[in-house]
Order: C-alpha cells, then sequence, then structure tokens
C-alpha cells in the first residue's frame, strides 16, 4: 500500500500498482524502496486526486506507453480527439475542475490522462472564435491591428472556399 | 497573456499539446492562431505541416484553388520562416488534359516546391506525370532528391513507362517508407534500366498494393535493385494477384520484420494463397491476415521457440470462408505462442447480430482478448 498527502493535507492510502500509471510516483517509489513514509503531493488538492486516483483505478492493469509504442502512438494523438465512453463520462466535470486534472496529470505524469484532458479540451475549442476561445481561457488579446492581419493574411490558403 | 479569472492557467506546453490534437482542423487552428501571440506559433506550425494541393474540379471550383495555391505561395515568399514546418506535401489529381487551364497553377506550385526545403513525405495521388509541366517535374524531382524526404506515397500514380518510375524511385538518398497502390502506365511493354545510384537506400516500411500490376513491381525483386529490402520492419503487401511476388518479398524480408500485412479481397487473388511460416519471422509482433488469402502456420516444436508475435488481425469477408477457424484457434493456442495477446476480427462488408458474433467468437481461446473492429481500423498502420 501507499500513503499520499496531497496539498490541503489529506491522506490517501491506495495500491502500489494503481499509483504506478503515475511516472512520477512510480520513480518516487522506486528511489524510496520499501518503506513506510508518505509521499507529498504538494501541487495536487485532495478533490483532484481523487478523480485521478479514480482514473487510474479503472485503467488498472492496462498497459503503460513504452518508449517503443510511443512514435505511434503520437501519430494517432494528431489524427483523432477521439475519447472513449468511459473517460468521457469520467472527463465530465467543470472547467475548474477539468483545467485542474491537467494539470494534475502534467505534474503526475499520467500520459493516458494528460492525453483525456487535452482532447477535450480540444474539442471544447472547435467551432469557437477566437473571442470566444479567449473566454474560455481567460486571455487578453495582444495583438496590434497589423499583426492581426498579417496573421490573416498568412492564414488565408487554408481558408474553406 | 493575462488571466482574468480563478480558473487555472495552463502553461504553455499543455497549450501546444492541445493546439496539436486540432491538427486534421484548419478551421479550429485558424482561430486558435488569432487567439494571442502566445498561441499563434503552434497553430501556424500545426496548419502548414500538412499541405494538400488538390486540384479536383469536383472538390472546388478550378478558380478557387487557383486562388488557394496563389495564396499559398504569397504566405511562403512573404513569411518564409514558414515554409520550414511544412513537413509533408500532397500532389493530388493533376489528370486534366486541359493543360491550359493549370498553366499558371502548375508555375506557382513549381515556386511553391522550391520554398519548401524540409518535407519528410511526399505523397502524389491520382497524379498523371506526363501531364505536368517541366518545370513542375523538375521542382518534384528537387524535391524528391532533398534529403529530408524519407516517405514516398504513391496512389494510383499513372506514367510513360516503367523505367519513369523506377527513375523516380532512385531520387530520394534517404528514403525509409515507400506506400505504392496501383500504378498506370500509358506504354508497355514493361521495361526498365537500373540507374545508377550511389548506395542503396535502406527501406523500414513497404507498401504496396499491386492489384493487377504485379509484373510492374519484379523490378524489387532483382538483385541489383536499388532498395534494399533486408532491413524492412514493416511490409504490406495488399490485393497482390498472384502469390509469387508476395512470398519473395516476405523471403527478403522474413528475418527482421516486425509488422506483416497480407490481405487480399475476394476475388482479387488467383492460386493458393499465402502461407506464412512464423517460425521464420522471429521478430513479428503484428500479423493481419486475410482469411482465405493468407495462411499463418508455426512450425516449430513446442517448447522450441517463444515467439513475440502480441497481435493477430483478421479480415473476414465471408466468415463461412474457406479458411478454417478451427485450424487458427489451434495455431493460436500453440505453446510457443504465448505471446499473443489479441486477435481482432475485421469484418468486411459483413453485418452479423451480437448471438451470431458470439458463436463466430466461440471457438476462440477465452484466454486472449477478442475483438471485432471496424474495417477502416485494418488500414491504420498498426
Amino acid at each position: 500500500m501507499v500513503l499520499l498527502v496531497t496539498s490541503d493535507n489529506e491522506q490517501f492510502t491506495t495500491e502500489k500498482d494503481i499509483v504506478e500509471r503515475s511516472v512520477l510516483i512510480k520513480n518516487m517509489l522506486e528511489d524510496v524502496g520499501e518503506s513506510d513514509q508518505p509521499i507529498p503531493l504538494p501541487n495536487v488538492s485532495s478533490s483532484v486526486l481523487k478523480k485521478v486516483l479514480e482514473y487510474c483505478e479503472h485503467h488498472r492493469g492496462e498497459p503503460l506507453p513504452t518508449a517503443d509504442s510511443e512514435q505511434s502512438q503520437d501519430e494517432t494523438r494528431k489524427r483523432t480527439t477521439d475519447i472513449s465512453e468511459w473517460d468521457q463520462k469520467f472527463i465530465t466535470v467543470d472547467q475548474e475542475m477539468l483545467f485542474e486534472i491537467i494539470l494534475a496529470a502534467n505534474y503526475l505524469d499520467i500520459k493516458s490522462l494528460l492525453d483525456v484532458g487535452c482532447k477535450t479540451v480540444a474539442n471544447m475549442i472547435k467551432g469557437k472564435t477566437p473571442e470566444e476561445i479567449r473566454k474560455l481561457f481567460n486571455i487578453v488579446n495582444d495583438f496590434t491591428p497589423e499583426e492581426e492581419a498579417q496573421i490573416k493574411k498568412e492564414n488565408e490558403w487554408a481558408e474553406d472556399r | 497573456m493575462q488571466p482574468t479569472s480563478p480558473v487555472p492557467l495552463l502553461p504553455q506546453e499543455i497549450i501546444d499539446t492541445i493546439i496539436s490534437q486540432l491538427h486534421r482542423d484548419p478551421n479550429s487552428l485558424i482561430n486558435c492562431s488569432l487567439v494571442c501571440r502566445s498561441w499563434t506559433y503552434w497553430s501556424q506550425v500545426h496548419l502548414i505541416q500538412d499541405v494538400v494541393c488538390d486540384l479536383d474540379p469536383f472538390q472546388a471550383s478550378v478558380e478557387s484553388t487557383k486562388i488557394k495555391i496563389m495564396s499559398l505561395h504569397s504566405c511562403l515568399t512573404n513569411s518564409p520562416q514558414l515554409s520550414r514546418h511544412v513537413t509533408s506535401f500532397e500532389l493530388r489529381n493533376v489528370r486534366s488534359l486541359d493543360l491550359k487551364t493549370w498553366d499558371d497553377a502548375y508555375y506557382f506550385l513549381a515556386d511553391i516546391l522550391e520554398c519548401l526545403q524540409r518535407v519528410k513525405r511526399l505523397s502524389l495521388q491520382r497524379v498523371d506525370w506526363d501531364l505536368l509541366s517541366a518545370e513542375l517535374q523538375d521542382a518534384l524531382v528537387g524535391m524528391l532528391k532533398q534529403p529530408a524526404l524519407e516517405i514516398l506515397d504513391c496512389w494510383l500514380l499513372q506514367v510513360r513507362d516503367q523505367s519513369t518510375f523506377v527513375e523516380l524511385l532512385s531520387y530520394p538518398p534517404n528514403l525509409k517508407d515507400l506506400r505504392v497502390t496501383g500504378i498506370g502506365q500509358h506504354y508497355g511493354p514493361h521495361h526498365w534500366m537500373l540507374p545508377v545510384v550511389n548506395r542503396k537506400r535502406q527501406l523500414h516500411s513497404l507498401d504496396i498494393t499491386p492489384w493487377n500490376e504485379d509484373t510492374f513491381f519484379t523490378c524489387f525483386l532483382e538483385p541489383q535493385w536499388f532498395l534494399d529490402l533486408t532491413s524492412l520492419r514493416h511490409l504490406r503487401i495488399s490485393n497482390t494477384c498472384t502469390n509469387h511476388f508476395a512470398l519473395h518479398l516476405l523471403e527478403i524480408a522474413a528475418p527482421t520484420l516486425e509488422h506483416l500485412d497480407l490481405t487480399a479481397d475476394d476475388g482479387l487473388f488467383f492460386g493458393a494463397g499465402v502461407v506464412v511460416d512464423l517460425s521464420r519471422l522471429p521478430l513479428l509482433k503484428s500479423l493481419t491476415i486475410s482469411a482465405g488469402f493468407t495462411t499463418p502456420v508455426f512450425t516449430a516444436n513446442p517448447g522450441d521457440v517463444k515467439h513475440c508475435l502480441r497481435e493477430v488481425h483478421v479480415r473476414v469477408s465471408d466468415p463461412l470462408s474457406t479458411q478454417s477457424w478451427k485450424e487458427l484457434d489451434e495455431l493460436f493456442a500453440h505453446p510457443g505462442l504465448s505471446a499473443l495477446r489479441r486477435v481482432a476480427f475485421h469484418f468486411v462488408g459483413i453485418f452479423m447480430d451480437d448471438a451470431e458474433l458470439d458463436g463466430f467468437l466461440s471457438p476462440f481461446p477465452m484466454k486472449r482478448e477478442r475483438v471485432i473492429m471496424d474495417e477502416r481500423l485494418l488500414n491504420e498502420k498498426i
């Protein structure tokens, strides 16, 4: 069993083969060896870790991506924004939680979860105008009118006709 | 980029990953490039990575296609920094006999090709080589000769004769991956001479769908052939009309193959099909076969060899076809194939209800994952 401590000081006890989907935790466990010492996760809150562990538990036993499979997976990732049914249901959360899950997956180095999160956000972007995307991500438009016109000109060839 | 509310701010590397998911969605990428300065770079990189020039008048009007080509020309000449991000170029549907219509477009296309120095993949789809203008032919040959070019994809390429095709294949100095689906020639008979090349090109992946033109590809079996097939990791031969060609290539590539795909549609092959002895393919990880055409066997004695085969994909066009499912089941249960984890059946043009599917799958051992997959997935590289 592994003991994890979140940023809000909550403790989670979980099984090693569940939590080893995280490359960060897997490496930490290898470094400390057999030990009862809790693993601190200062960048992950309890509500987010609960969701992350739910994901890891569901995908328990599935092969972890290897260096060998990474290249072809990269190609596949490029091709599709499809998400499996369970993952889709799992990731149907409010936007704040979705972004927190993505940040946690990135920090904990869980490639497949990061992938699901990024695909979900990519699907949210589809069909939105630049202004709507800015609103979604809380971004301020920092282009000068000349810069904006230049980019529009550069993109002209790719526009639907 | 300033946040205006407490929603977490995603770091740039994650934003870049999100943008990369929109790779095949130009409209979304155009919108992303106009969000803010830090979003522009990756959005434009993904937008311009794969350039497709389709001259099919049924896809878009001639005028709009010309405008598109001229806009791309203007983009690459005015913003040359973008040209280095183009890694794939596809030219489609150059078959029209109305050369005058496309005269100016050919001029701009040739100029565009000369701007592109880092193309890794060139695809010629439904292109009639002899209908291209001399300057466009030269520009394409220039691209073929670039050291960056590793993948050549010819889909229904029409050439004057076999020697033109052989010559085109001889240009890329670092060709790794060759895909040829169908080929047409204006003049027979087959005649070609081996071009002089300074060294053989070591292919890693070969994908050929000859249809009725097996003899066209006999050049691949020539001992002095400049494409070295002894290091192939991926071999796909689809719809070969005889089995000799497939057997010859298999013989050459067997020791290094990791992925083998030997399939044929019903009625498109003659003779006995192809017998694949897995014990002669020691590195094979995945195998795709057509029921009735490809017969896998494993001649090693139990206990002699532990094969590394992990996946088998079976293309089924008739569940009651000549393939003996019992024999296949026995083969998969061979102790030497204990690494086999997945047997996927791809039904082509067949509909079965759940009970029929259960009945079909029942003879196969439960210890392995058995899946029914959509036929379209078969065309994806495994």
